[in-house]
């Protein structure tokens, strides 16, 4: 992917939605369809439909759910092709090729800043904790764990699906984050991968 | 290709596949006993009321919270509904409204303890579990309260054809149980809390609210399983939920609900619910004592946690 302009960079290193905002503002470099479609992703990212004034992150919460869809694939079964549309949809990869190059560029720096939002999560006292929340993780183990995470809610998820060409730049975008956050990472997801190819996917 | 497939399968459906096993052995020890139409009734009668509190369990453990308090709700409930009912005058529908209430009240303050001050579940259950035990015990004076409405049979000893209505009770509620984790919104949360509840929080869900519905729900739940128990009974004792937790959590837990959160589906609590309800009727048809029945019960959940634990230190997706 293209390397932004320092302080467009910067923007998409910012966790915080509201500092996000602040930031977009004082950006001056960007032309008026660059801006105007970072724009829309924040508005579908951080606007709640029905209700404006409630904090989400629609994207974050892909990060979220998507694992759950990958270990219920196998009982999903056909509705499992619901999911897939519907996030095909939220993250404009519906048709990933009528994409422009700057707009290519401008999604991929957004599912890594929600890769980031998300592995910022996974060093909480909580994160990965287990016997009923009584044995809390080590630091390797919360690691290994949002390794896990990571790769269920992108290349595990596309596999499950079979579209892991129209999801390749969400599985990229989250795979180069994680491997920023956790190089010796690369391990386990070769052994994720291994496992799935192994298993098959049903 | 094909022996992949089969192995996936027989992976999937171990837990039926060891209820399956279970059943054969008894039918062959009982010499057929085990395997008569009223022995199934009797086994189905059995289920119910712990196979309904399994449900509100298998919400909580999937937030990776614990329930302790269920046995004491289903005393407290069998003890409130059988005093308003008798001592009370109370006509049987209000009482069973109010009971409910009661427990999802109950479940409401288990919610409060563990989301808004931040006890620890397993504490903060273990606490309400003896203060409502004892309440129990004071409402009661510690002695059986019997001699209540004949209809209220209907939810625990009467029968449609050969079904009992205790039995179509439990499969509503697992349907409904079912319905809420696979097809809302509100049980997406759950797996959600149970997998990252930081990350779940950043994205919009309001954790804490959902926390206190899960609990309520398990109280609700509880509670509900405390009136078909006392409709069976046909009498309220105040020992009567002592120890139910342990079967709900060993149903649940065998049904392959993480204890570590954010992994299980209802259809596995269904045949955790009936390898433990068979477990305990074949043994009574042995003659098995009750405390070596409380030996091999706890011996079931050692192995269903040690599965489980084990199951995630080997995992790989």
């Amino acid at each position: 992917m293209k390397e932004l302009s320092r302080s467009f960079g910067k923007y998409f290193e910012i966790l915080s939605p509201r500092d996000r905002r602040l930031m977009f503002e004082k950006l001056t470099e960007i032309d008026e369809a660059t801006g105007e479609f970072c724009r829309m992703l924040y508005r579908e990212r951080y606007q709640d439909k029905k209700d404006p004034d409630r904090r989400v992150d629609n994207w974050l919460w892909k990060a979220v759910y998507l694992p759950g869809v990958y270990k219920k694939r196998k009982m999903l079964g056909k509705a499992i092709s619901n999911e897939v549309k519907g996030t095909l949809r939220d993250l404009h990869l519906e048709n990933p090729d009528e994409l422009s190059e700057t707009e290519k560029n401008i999604l991929y720096h957004e599912y890594r800043n929600v890769a980031k939002r998300y592995l910022s999560t996974c060093s909480g006292a909580n994160y990965g904790s287990k016997l009923l929340g009584l044995k809390k993780a080590s630091a390797e183990e919360k690691k290994k764990k949002a390794c896990e995470d990571i790769w269920m809610a992108s290349r595990g998820f596309a596999l499950a699906s079979g579209e892991e060409k129209r999801l390749s730049l969400w599985c990229d975008a989250f795979h180069d984050e994680l491997m920023e956050y956790y190089p010796a990472g690369k391990r386990f997801i070769e052994e994720f991968e291994s496992s799935f190819t192994k298993k098959g996917k049903k | 290709m094909n022996n992949l497939k089969g192995n996936n399968l027989i992976k999937s459906n171990a837990i039926w596949i060891v209820f399956i096993i279970e059943v054969i052995i008894f039918a062959i020890a009982s010499g057929g006993t085990f395997i008569t139409g009223s022995n199934i009734v009797n086994i189905a009668r059995q289920v119910s009321y712990y196979g309904i509190a399994s449900i509100g369990m298998t919400f909580v453990i999937l937030i990776a919270g614990i329930d302790l308090s269920i046995g004491s709700i289903i005393t407290l409930v069998n003890v409130v509904c059988a005093f308003l009912m008798v001592n009370g005058g109370m006509n049987m529908w209000i009482a069973v409204l109010a009971a409910l209430v009661m427990a999802t009240l109950i479940g409401v303050l288990n919610g409060a303890m563990v989301a808004s001050i931040g006890i620890p579940a397993l504490i903060a259950t273990f606490a309400t579990q003896t203060i409502f035990e004892g309440v129990a015990y004071l409402i009661s004076g510690g002695r059986p309260i019997a001699g209540f409405d004949s209809n209220f049979g209907l939810f625990g000893r009467w029968s449609i054809g050969p079904v009992p209505i205790c039995a179509i009770i439990m499969i509503l509620c697992f349907a409904i149980g079912s319905f809420i984790l696979n097809k809302t919104y509100f049980g997406r949360y759950f797996y959600a809390i149970g997998g990252n509840e930081e990350a779940a929080e950043l994205s919009g869900i309001r954790v804490n609210r959902v926390k206190y519905l899960i609990y309520a729900l398990s109280g609700l739940f509880a509670g509900l399983a405390g009136i078909v128990l006392l409709s069976r009974s046909g009498s309220a004792q105040s020992t009567v939920g002592k120890g139910l937790e342990f079967d709900v959590i060993t149903c649940v837990v065998l049904g392959g609900v993480s204890v570590n959160g954010g992994v299980g589906r209802m259809s596995g609590v269904v045949a955790g619910v009936l390898i433990i309800g068979s477990l305990t009727n074949g043994m009574i048809l042995m003659d098995v004592s009750e405390y070596t029945q409380m030996v091999v019960k706890g011996i079931v959940l050692a192995i269903a946690v040690g599965i489980d634990c084990l199951s995630k230190k080997r995992q790989t997706v």
